[in-house]
């Protein structure tokens, strides 16, 4: 809302200047949000308005609320006009539906003169940023900027009349004065003449009747309609004008004639209008405004201070209030413009706004200690990210919105869970219209980027929520998971490290120090033939939790990478773990058992044995345990090799065995002959050969 | 028997001006000095030299022995700090180590984090809630009934009649108050969305919400708790001011601004030459919404507060575009 200080000082007796006048203000809750100094010493204080506060949409209300701050008269006085009896008054007004326009007041005015504004109401106009059209249009928005009535003027020539009927209009339409084709449904309200609308109430007057050069006799209207009527009708038009702004956060219901009587006379001085106006009030349902209990006590014990009784009086008195005391209870009846005073705590909250909330305590609280709480999941979400960022990963947060286009280059299944989708109605793009079910094309998306910007090696995270569907008007699942993305060198090229790129092991690696970090138990691999759609085949394997799914891992199909345009080296990969975080917290923890530490030394054997390729690491470890190798403690692969002059197909295993005895130590003798049998068995168990 | 020793000590003093390390002169110390060394052994053929001889010849040896044992210690001082000067010889100390790549935690994350901390130190408790919420969540239970004025405040994003993106995190605070009763002291943390997107909107944010409830709660503890707060993020000096608002869960509303931490409250750019920014919104909880609820709105009173991180860790960082944020451009994550 922009007021210009000269108008405002037509309304009430205050001298501080503009700065103060604004810093004031906004101490008040009237947020300044500039100033702008105009050259003849006046200014335009633009103000932020909430939506609480319709009264201060106008000058008066402006005025009113410095009045209170500063404790100075406001200098208008509120004139009734004379009505003329309804049988005098040429246009009878008839409204058929009470509950959404409680008040229509209108001025007939005959041999109007329609010319052009004089400058100094087309300047006023202007700096408040309205456009000046001819005298009594810009009549009308002046009196809405002064008093904060919106006001409307018909040619009285161009109605089918004579009268004026309030109602609903079903399926009539209305050409409004912005050349738009209108249509009335349900109980949109429409102000009609004696055969079809000329307005939308409240929202917009018709082409069809609007003032123009010819226009002799001019109806004005003022009128008071149900608030949330007139937001319904404005939001199904997707038309919000001054006058919708206004209504739908409540105008004063005393209003109406008084701003037709400021009206006409602002016409008169114009000289638009040489004659009286004759003026009409169907006054349907009188404004019965509450009777407000306010306690001091209360008062007291919300602001955490005791203000003196005569000064929260003299307060409530400035604003208008009208007020009865009865041993510490005000009876309190609030103003027709403030229709956000409802209840108790709407004085509460008046009485500290112009006491100032710079003179209320600052206090710590004294409190009761809180019950202790279980390690919530945001907690272990912190610990896990704090974990991952150790590990030598980046944490990325993307979007919770996606492109359908983005869950689709996963290429999941039909009846995939994932495919079931939360779109939003309203998306700001279709790039963003869905709520993402993987974290997968996040990752995917954010190594497209780093590409196109020359960053290469990439390792990032994600811990957030998917969405699953569930159905209308049903909350989708949440989960939350987490995804871990490798691309690129291993390591930041350096002269300390191998050049080499990354593998699935390296995700392979981060998944396990998971488990460790997080002490899970009863968590496996499984790579089972069926594996995801989106992981290049006999590359992956699936996480399980006590025979539940949980997540995977694996190394992307180049058909994925080329959905996401992530062009890369073909000898190269992108590899991704994809996990349920929720599923992680819900698994078994583990809590460490002491062991004695050993008191005899171990001893050890290395062997290497040559197998086919198909052999698995993990058949081996089983077969070695299946054997109870009396004193062995340990197996361990400390190297894996293939090449020269090991034939293809096959590779070597070199296995490192650890003897230990908790009662003494070992001799080469007591190892001796169980070492040599399990080398033999391995031999013989996998058609292996020993390698030189 | 004394061109014995003598030849003894010349070979000594040769081989210990020789020993390249401690393991080749501890073997001359044994060689010469030890039980089975050649000075003891010597000493051992004493008694088959006249009697008259032995004191002279004893003195002698054991002279021998004293003199090479210094010998022999000043070698080892000598090697000592001859180990340190070959190790250091060639060394470019100046090398980037060996360190392993460390990752990092998103800028909104490390903010976050603090935010949350500085509130679990005064004793609150995180709470959370889902991002997809009801209507009446977000809006109803927080006495914004449909068609209210204030929905314009809020650009929601709707999945249908029923179900949107919460715009703020207060459902959580309200969900918290239907499941347990006062005394209450949250913080809820979380994305919340806005169908809004420019150089300060993103369609997905962060905030943080605080509730506290209980018999005794007044603005003055609001102003208390928050004060401490700003001053722990920022600085002990900065200066904070609340100022009446609006929010239609909260009366008294507040909106709390600091002094401008770009230029000290002297008007820049950041602040729009006020010298102030917002940076807060807070109030006492409606008594409409602790009704709506279930709670006794005459016996409990309480507090609540919200911020945004993504304007904190703007201000902290000095970012000047948000949408930053969410493109994940390594370049931009790895400065924080």
């Amino acid at each position: 809302m922009k007021i210009l200080t000269s108008w405002l000082k037509e309304f009430v007796d205050c001298n501080a200047p503009v700065t103060k006048l604004a810093h004031d203000l906004t101490m008040a809750g009237l947020e300044v949000e500039g100033i702008e100094q105009l050259g003849d010493g006046d200014a335009v204080i633009e103000v932020s308005i909430t939506p609480n506060r319709p009264d201060c949409l106008s000058v008066l209300g402006i005025a009113r609320d410095v009045s209170a701050i500063y404790s100075c008269p406001v200098l208008y006085q509120m004139d009734l006009p004379p009505l003329s009896s309804a049988s005098d008054f040429a246009v009878p007004i008839h409204i058929e539906a009470p509950a959404l326009c409680p008040r229509y007041a209108a001025a007939s005015l005959s041999g109007v003169t329609i010319a052009s504004s004089p400058d100094w109401l087309v300047k006023r106009l202007a700096a408040c940023g309205v456009r000046s059209i001819n005298n009594v249009v810009d009549a009308t928005n002046y009196v809405m900027l002064e008093l904060g009535q919106p006001l409307h003027a018909f040619d009285l020539e161009r109605l089918n009349g004579p009268g004026i009927v309030v109602r609903t209009a079903p399926g009539e339409r209305l050409t409004t004065l912005d050349g738009k084709e209108r249509v009335f449904e349900g109980d949109m309200l429409a102000i009609c003449d004696m055969k079809c609308p000329v307005a939308v109430a409240g929202v917009m007057g018709g082409a069809d009747s609007e003032v123009t050069d010819r226009t002799r006799n001019v109806l004005l209207e003022a009128a008071f309609f149900n608030p949330d009527s007139i937001r319904r009708t404005s939001r199904m038009l997707r038309l919000s004008t001054e006058a919708s702004y206004r209504f739908e956060r409540g105008v004063d219901p005393e209003l109406p004639l008084i701003a037709l009587k400021r009206t006409v006379e602002l016409l008169q001085q114009l000289g638009a209008l040489k004659q009286d106006a004759l003026y009409f009030d169907n006054y349907a349902v009188r404004h019965e405004p509450p009777v407000i209990h306010l306690r001091t006590e209360r008062l007291a014990r919300l602001l955490g201070l005791s203000i003196p009784l005569e000064e929260v009086v003299a307060i409530l008195a400035r604003l208008g209030v009208k007020i009865q005391e009865s041993t510490g209870i005000l009876m309190c009846i609030p103003p027709s413009f403030r229709p956000d005073l409802k209840e108790e705590i709407d004085l509460v909250e008046d009485v500290a706004r112009i006491y100032s909330y710079d003179r209320l305590g600052t206090d710590m609280p004294r409190a009761v200690i809180a019950g202790q709480q279980p390690e919530s999941r945001w907690e272990q979400e912190i610990k896990l990210k704090n974990f991952l960022v150790s590990q030598g990963l980046t944490e990325c947060i993307s979007y919770s919105f996606c492109s359908p286009e983005e869950i689709s280059g996963l290429f999941l299944a039909n009846g995939d869970t994932r495919t079931s989708l939360v779109r939003l109605q309203n998306p700001l793009t279709e790039e963003l219209s869905v709520m993402r079910t993987s974290l997968v094309p996040c990752l995917l998306s954010a190594l497209a980027r780093n590409n196109a910007r020359g960053v290469n090696d990439v390792k990032l995270f994600e811990l957030g929520r998917v969405f699953y569907a569930q159905g209308r008007s049903m909350l989708p699942v949440e989960e939350r998971r987490c995804a871990v993305l490798f691309a690129g060198s291993r390591y930041t090229s350096s002269w300390a490290w191998s050049k080499d790129g990354v593998d699935l092991f390296d995700v392979k690696g981060i998944f396990e120090n998971i488990v460790e970090f997080m002490r899970l138990e009863g968590v496996s691999l499984n790579a089972s033939s069926r594996q995801e759609p989106f992981y290049l085949p006999g590359s992956s394997a699936w996480i399980v939790v006590d025979d539940r799914q949980i997540g995977s891992m694996g190394c992307i199909a180049p058909a994925v990478l080329e959905r996401f345009d992530i062009r890369i080296d073909s000898k190269a990969g992108v590899f991704v773990l994809d996990i349920s975080f929720d599923g992680l917290c819900e698994a078994r923890k583990t809590r460490p058992v002491f062991k004695a530490l050993p008191k005899y030394p171990a001893i050890s054997r290395d062997a290497a044995i040559i197998v086919t390729d198909e052999i698995s690491w993990a058949a081996v470890q089983e077969f070695i345990a299946s054997q109870n190798i009396t004193y062995l403690e340990n197996v361990t692969l400390f190297d894996l090799y293939t090449g020269k002059p090991i034939p293809k197909g096959y590779k070597s295993m070199g296995l490192r065995m650890v003897y230990r005895s908790m009662e003494r130590t070992l001799t080469e003798e007591d190892i001796a002959k169980g070492h040599q049998g399990l080398v033999d068995s391995l031999i013989q168990h996998f058609q292996a050969q020993l390698r030189a | 028997m004394l061109d014995r020793l003598n030849a003894i000590r010349e070979q000594a003093v040769s081989a210990i001006a020789a020993s390249a390390d401690i393991t080749a002169l501890e073997r001359i110390e044994t060689d010469f000095l030890g039980r089975k060394g050649v000075l003891t052994s010597l000493l051992r053929t004493l008694g088959s030299l006249p009697a008259e001889q032995r004191p002279q010849f004893g003195s002698a040896v054991n002279a021998l022995k004293q003199e090479l044992a210094d010998g022999i210690e000043k070698r080892r001082q000598e090697l000592k700090e001859l180990i340190g000067a070959v190790k250091i010889a060639g060394l470019d100390i100046t090398l980037p180590g060996r360190s392993l790549p460390l990752g990092r935690l998103h800028p909104i994350t490390q903010v976050l984090n603090e935010v949350c901390d500085i509130f679990r130190r005064m004793g609150f408790g995180v709470a959370e809630g889902p991002e997809v919420e009801l209507d009446f969540y977000n809006f109803e239970a927080l006495n914004i009934p449909a068609n209210h004025p204030a929905r314009d405040m809020q650009d929601t994003f709707y999945v249908d009649d029923k179900v949107l993106l919460r715009t703020h995190t207060s459902p959580i605070q309200v969900r918290t108050m239907e499941r347990l009763q006062p005394p209450l002291r949250i913080i809820a943390p979380g994305k919340v969305y806005r169908c809004d997107s420019d150089v300060t909107h993103t369609p997905m944010f962060h905030q943080v919400e605080g509730l506290m409830v209980d018999t005794d709660i007044s603005f003055a503890y609001l102003k208390g708790t928050l004060t401490h707060f700003i001053q722990h993020f920022f600085d002990a000096k900065t200066s904070v001011r609340f100022r009446p608002s609006f929010f239609p869960f909260t009366e008294p509303s507040a909106e709390v601004d600091i002094q401008c931490v770009i230029c000290r409250g002297k008007g820049c750019r950041v602040c729009s030459n006020t010298g102030w920014l917002e940076v807060l919104g807070a109030g006492m909880v409606h008594p409409a919404v602790f009704r709506s609820i279930g709670y006794d709105s005459e016996r409990y009173t309480g507090f609540a507060f919200g911020l945004g991180i993504e304007r904190f860790t703007m201000l902290r960082y000095g970012i000047d575009d948000i949408r930053l944020f969410y493109e994940n451009d390594l370049r931009f994550l790895r400065q924080f």
